[in-house]
């Protein structure tokens, strides 16, 4: 298990539901098992549901390229990119270029060596604007020009306009599947992970085997993996309970009283850096003035909210995101709830009573419900308008005053340049602050992160005093477990998709 | 005008009629005492709908005697203020529908020629659309304004409304009395509202409270699947789906809205089936 950041002092992963902690995480010493079937329950798996590496349509998607699919790093117990099937990767002076040496003896499912070429076709094929990924835009600055083969197991990648990029790995990480030249995602989805495809009913379940030249030796331990979808948590977790699934991945905060005290379900609970918050968008009245942003992050009561929205399983935040990135400024004081201090900033703004529409997505409504009732003892009135997810991140995004917002827990820069940096495509808040800008500009040329951290502590005390995120929480992941089965706590979203360390302590049925 | 007219085929079951049968008065009984709660019940909310004062499933107390909700809100507070808006958007959308139907079903019916075909076909192409199809289709595109809802709402009944009250027409308009108020002189509004309407207000009445529980079917359906009222609204319809992963846990947020919508649309159907049987036995009777 990952250990602890220095000077995090927060929550430690830990099983068995709010009421006990029992010993479910697998401890040290217990060796892992070999043989049976494990399977998984997810929740929204649907009819477009597919195999795609770098386009999946939904969580479930994600979920099974997980099995499918390995990446040059993946996210370590505590969320920071390591080193997979790269065995090299290393930043020139600037961050211009990044050069990139694989593994050697690395094999895809269906025999075939990894090589460069595959590297080359998959980050090709990331970015391709013939697909249309959703997802290129984590890696829209490299310049698809710019990618070379040095030799076999070498790639050389530069960024366009010959901009710094040091974030690389923290972004391509997700989605970034190393796939062969000849993978399809229908007739061959092909990859190096630690499952191989035997059969895939979109909106049902899926069917994986382990792939035996899995580059870890000895994993993935279970025979066959499968994943099984269920449209709400009420049947998922009788599914558990039964016995039908081992695993159900992101249980509902407000499912956890199921599992206190249940032999047969317990709770796996991984402190995340997966942030909520509100977008205040700088570019609408009143959030063009500073003292209204900062008004309202005194206005929430941010214990409440993680008390109602996470039912507890979550810590407050400072309105910043990434805690956990190792060049996070832990000098900058928490704010707290100070309604005096709101109501004067508020005055002092010329704001009135105030009635807004808070815009959120079927995630955000219950932090927008709860949020909406702590602004009525202000005399703002905000109405929720719950839109779909098409609407929500769509064009309209950067035209609502106010509205719900969240992610996984990534680190500094990364989130920085989706979020409200430079080059975030998704800016909801329309935070442009030009030395804000200029310092991340900076940070993303500086590979060395004890002179990174300099520059993202002014940076993100620009966040603080002047930003314009209202972040109130960090949520625990939350996953239901079997106690058949061999798991770990982290720090991470994902202990229930590490599908090469997972394990069955018997065969079931 | 001194003359009198021949005797109507069949005069409209007055209300004691109907509430000599059993439905009826049961299904009145029901629906009453439904729309009573949902329209006083705020009067005796012991908080407001929307304070965040228990935990989240929390079981029910002495100040929360149905216990908490998803996040912590008062599940009777909620259910005494959840009716209002399930009572007032059905009943909204029948009448909506009623108007709307019955003046273009009598027009339909009366003229035939062009404006039968015309308003048929309309009719032929609205119908294609179930209920719900109809409505979630134009909520999704529109949004979730309550006014649009029981428009379209009461736009998916129209055709309904429409064929039963033109079917009406055309057999009664041929009936001796009708041809007698034309050669008085009666306007066409008078033959068409006064005496043509009054013969077919049983069966519309039947077919109110069929729709009624529809609509009841069709608004809680709506708020469940995230179309109809918005959060932070109190509603049953909502409640149900707000509160339905709390189920296993905490059951009185998901089950009382869904015991008191299915008492509406139950009541209503009684009170229709009711109405029924009077007007068969009325007609039985000559």
């Amino acid at each position: 298990m990952g250990s602890l950041l220095p000077g995090c002092g927060e929550q430690s992963p830990k099983s068995g539901g709010a009421s006990s902690a029992t010993a479910l995480s697998s401890s040290a010493d217990e060796k892992p098992r070999r043989g049976g079937r494990l399977r998984l329950g997810i929740i929204g798996g649907d009819q477009a549901g597919n195999l795609d590496a770098h386009k999946p349509f939904n969580t479930g998607s994600i979920i099974r390229g997980f099995a499918l699919y390995s990446k040059l790093w993946e996210w370590n117990d505590d969320m920071l990119p390591k080193l997979t099937l790269a065995e090299f990767a290393e930043p020139n002076a600037d961050a211009s270029q990044w050069t990139i040496r694989l593994k050697k003896g690395l094999e895809f499912h269906h025999g075939k060596t990894v090589t460069a070429d595959d590297v080359v076709f998959s980050i090709l094929r990331l970015t391709d604007p013939g697909l249309a990924s959703p997802f290129s835009y984590l890696v829209n600055a490299v310049d698809r020009e710019g990618i070379a083969k040095i030799d076999e197991f070498t790639v050389r990648i530069a960024f366009k306009k010959g901009i710094g990029f040091s974030p690389l790995p923290s972004l391509w990480v997700n989605f970034g599947g190393i796939v062969p030249t000849d993978y399809h995602p229908v007739t061959n989805p092909v990859g190096a992970g630690p499952f191989k495809y035997k059969d895939f009913r979109p909106g049902e379940r899926s069917l994986f085997v382990r792939h035996e030249n899995y580059f870890l030796n000895g994993q993935p331990y279970p025979d066959e993996l499968e994943i099984l979808d269920f449209k709400d948590q009420t049947s998922r977790f009788a599914a558990l309970v039964s016995g039908q699934i081992h695993l159900a991945n992101a249980v509902s905060p407000d499912q956890i009283a199921l599992f206190r005290d249940n032999p047969r379900a317990r709770l796996l609970v991984s402190p995340t850096y997966a942030w909520n918050g509100f977008y205040l968008n700088t570019a609408k009245k009143p959030f063009d003035d500073i003292r209204v942003r900062q008004a309202f992050r005194l206005l929430v009561d941010r214990g409440e909210l993680v008390k109602r929205v996470f039912n507890g399983e979550g810590r407050i935040a400072n309105d910043l995101y990434a805690a956990h990135d190792p060049t996070f400024n832990h000098d900058i004081p928490q704010r707290l709830h100070d309604p005096d201090g709101a109501r004067r900033l508020l005055r002092e703004a010329g704001v009135g009573k105030l009635s807004l529409e808070l815009v959120t997505n079927a995630a955000g409504s219950n932090a927008a419900v709860v949020f909406a009732e702590q602004a009525r003892r202000f005399d703002i009135d905000l109405h929720i308008r719950q839109v779909d997810e098409a609407t929500y991140n769509g064009s309209e995004k950067a035209d609502w005053a106010i509205s719900t917002g969240g992610s996984l827990g990534l680190p500094y820069l990364a989130a920085a340049v989706s979020i409200d940096g430079p080059l975030a495509v998704a800016n909801r808040s329309n935070f442009y602050d030009a030395r804000f800008h200029d310092l991340i500009h900076q940070a993303l040329k500086e590979p060395d992160v004890e002179r990174q951290k300099t520059i993202v502590h002014e940076a993100q005390r620009i966040q603080h005093e002047r930003g314009s995120l209202l972040i109130w929480g960090f949520a625990n992941a939350l996953d239901g477990v079997s106690p058949l089965v061999g798991i770990q706590a982290e720090r991470s979203h994902f202990p229930t998709w590490r599908f090469d360390r997972l394990w069955l302590r018997e065969d079931t049925a | 005008m001194s003359a009198s007219l021949p005797k109507r085929i069949a005069p409209p079951p007055h209300w004691r009629l109907i509430l000599r049968e059993p439905f009826a008065r049961t299904g009145l009984v029901i629906t009453l005492a439904v729309i009573v709660f949902a329209l006083a019940g705020s009067w005796f909310s012991p908080h407001s709908p929307h304070a965040l004062l228990g935990t989240v499933y929390g079981a029910p107390e002495r100040a929360a005697l149905l216990g908490y909700d998803y996040i912590g809100q008062d599940v009777l507070s909620r259910v005494f203020c959840g009716g209002r808006s399930v009572v007032w958007m059905a009943a909204g959308s029948v009448v909506l529908a009623l108007l709307s139907g019955v003046g273009l079903g009598l027009l339909a019916g009366f003229h035939r020629g062009w404006i039968d075909q015309v308003v048929v076909w309309w009719m032929d192409v609205l119908h294609a659309f179930p209920h719900l199809i109809l409505v979630l289709l134009v909520v999704s595109m529109l949004g979730r304004d309550p006014g649009l809802i029981v428009g379209v709402t009461a736009l998916a009944f129209v055709p309904g409304v429409v064929r039963l009250v033109r079917g009406l027409t055309l057999g009664v308009v041929n009936q001796e009395f009708i041809e007698a108020a034309r050669l008085m002189g009666y306007s066409r509004r008078s033959v068409l509202f006064v005496e043509i309407l009054p013969n077919i207000v049983p069966a519309l009445l039947i077919h109110a409270g069929t729709m009624l529980s529809w609509a009841v079917g069709i608004l809680a359906g709506l708020n469940f699947l995230g179309y109809g009222v918005a959060a932070p609204a109190a509603d049953w319809g909502l409640m149900i789906n707000e509160n339905r992963t709390g189920l296993l846990i905490q059951p009185w947020g998901a089950t009382i809205p869904a015991i008191l919508i299915a008492l509406f649309a139950l009541g209503s159907n009684l009170l229709a089936e009711g109405a029924a049987r009077a007007s068969s036995r009325l007609e039985e009777q000559g």
